[in-house]
């Protein structure tokens, strides 16, 4: 029987139900049957299987954006930590180092303080009177101080979010926007979200940072400010990132063979 | 089908080329929409947007050939279906048309008597996919699978847990059954 109550005998008697019409269906279905040289029977299914393979219309490749938003989130992981996970390790690691430091400084303060009063006298072995007269007793102890326990210690340094490096970003993902390939385009805007703490900030990071931009004084322009090459200058980006490029970098021609 | 490019496609893809990932997408998503039109039309589009979401949170760490890549596709997009489907049954209030193809075509006499005709009047995509989706369920699905995702026997097989030879008799089938609907089209217009 079949699915909808008729019996198999009941189905038309078509001839491809011999041996070389099993063949003849087993190649419409790997797609080496053209229509023109089906038998006349099996001609409308193989004109049916033909439009099915038809190139894709507008319609079927409208939400290309919406996967590329959601690669491009996905797709920083081999290069970079994602934003959520791998950054609270490094953020708990900060937080212990920061503790431990803590925490030794209270030992060595504790153990020397008995011992400054001992220091000032001279009493102490020559070795550690040494220590002692170049760490508490040398004009330059606050220097030293500095030296051994700098306030940025333990932080990278790098552009300042905001001023003239953040107006240095904005500039460089609208110039990639304009005329960079896709993967300048991905590192500008990576750098740009970065930057701006979330691609929904991004639009207020550039505005605000026009704004800094406008009430810098002249003398404190920026090397990307200052570019006389750099066709962007002075403009905010007018695309948000969450437009993704329809399109453009779906053709994918020679990217395709990096590796 | 990409071809002997895809290895390195899929290499550029996997360490963040968009226009890499352009090329699949382009590739497998026309593919993969027709083939979710057939057996979850109500919601092909979603899931063909959360299949694709799935896979580039997998990209990296997929290995194989162009048919592995496509079975894969084709196997998380299927899941997502199923997963739709149950939740869909789960809810009390959920009504009959509520419910995806995937469901309703296992109740005669709920699918369109005209596609056939549409097809042979208009044999575009659409129209095809229509005609396709007369069939029963799994023949249908198996010539989508075959034909339209490019997968081999054995691997429909392996992605719809049956033996290579019940898909190949379901494929047979489902062939002599579209000759015989357009054969009767043919006749009745």
């Amino acid at each position: 029987m079949t699915d909808h109550g008729v019996s198999d005998s009941d189905m038309p008697n078509f001839p491809w139900q011999t041996r070389p019409e099993v063949r003849a269906l087993d190649a419409l279905l790997s797609g080496t049957y053209k229509p023109e040289e089906a038998l006349a029977g099996l001609r409308p299914v193989a004109e049916v299987l033909v439009a099915l393979q038809a190139p894709a219309d507008r319609r079927e490749v409208a939400r290309w954006a919406e996967s590329l938003i959601a690669y491009r989130e996905m797709a920083g992981m081999p290069r970079r930590p994602s934003r959520s996970r791998p950054r609270r390790p490094r953020l708990i690691a900060a937080t212990v180092g920061a503790r431990l430091a803590a925490a030794a400084g209270v030992v060595v303060v504790a153990v020397l303080g008995s011992g400054i009063a001992a220091a000032y006298t001279g009493s102490l072995p020559v070795a550690l009177q040494k220590i002692a007269h170049v760490t508490i007793a040398a004009p330059g102890v606050r220097e030293s101080r500095a030296a051994s326990a700098p306030k940025g210690a333990g932080h990278p340094e790098g552009p300042s979010a905001s001023g003239s490096a953040a107006y240095g970003l904005c500039n460089a993902y609208q110039h990639a926007e304009e005329h960079g390939n896709a993967s300048q385009r991905a590192v500008a805007l990576r750098n740009l979200v970065d930057a701006a703490g979330g691609a929904g900030q991004v639009a207020a990071y550039c505005a605000e940072v026009q704004h800094h931009g406008a009430a810098n004084p002249p003398g404190r322009r920026t090397d990307q400010t200052a570019s006389p090459t750099h066709p962007t200058q002075g403009r905010k980006p007018t695309t948000s990132p969450a437009n993704g490029n329809d399109g453009r970098s779906g053709n994918g021609n020679a990217h395709g063979k990096q590796s | 089908m990409i071809g002997e490019d895809f290895a390195a496609v899929l290499t550029a893809a996997q360490h963040g080329d968009e226009a890499a990932f352009g090329v699949l997408w382009h590739d497998g998503q026309p593919a993969l929409l027709r083939y979710l039109r057939v057996i979850a039309p109500d919601v092909a589009e979603d899931i063909a947007s959360e299949t694709w979401t799935q896979v580039v949170r997998g990209l990296t760490r997929f290995r194989g050939n162009e048919q592995n890549w496509r079975a894969w596709l084709f196997t998380t997009a299927r899941r997502r279906v199923i997963d739709q489907t149950r939740q869909l049954m789960r809810r009390p209030a959920t009504s009959l048309e509520a419910l995806p193809d995937l469901v309703l075509t296992e109740l005669p006499g709920l699918r369109s008597p005209d596609a056939a005709d549409l097809a042979l009047e208009n044999l575009d995509t659409r129209a095809a996919i229509a005609v396709i989706a007369c069939l029963p369920p799994l023949q249908a699905e198996v010539i989508m699978l075959r034909v339209v995702a490019g997968l081999d026997t054995e691997m429909v097989a392996r992605l719809l847990g049956r033996s290579p030879g019940a898909i190949r008799v379901a494929a047979h089938r489902g062939l002599r059954r579209l000759a015989g609907v357009l054969a009767e089209a043919r006749v009745t217009q």
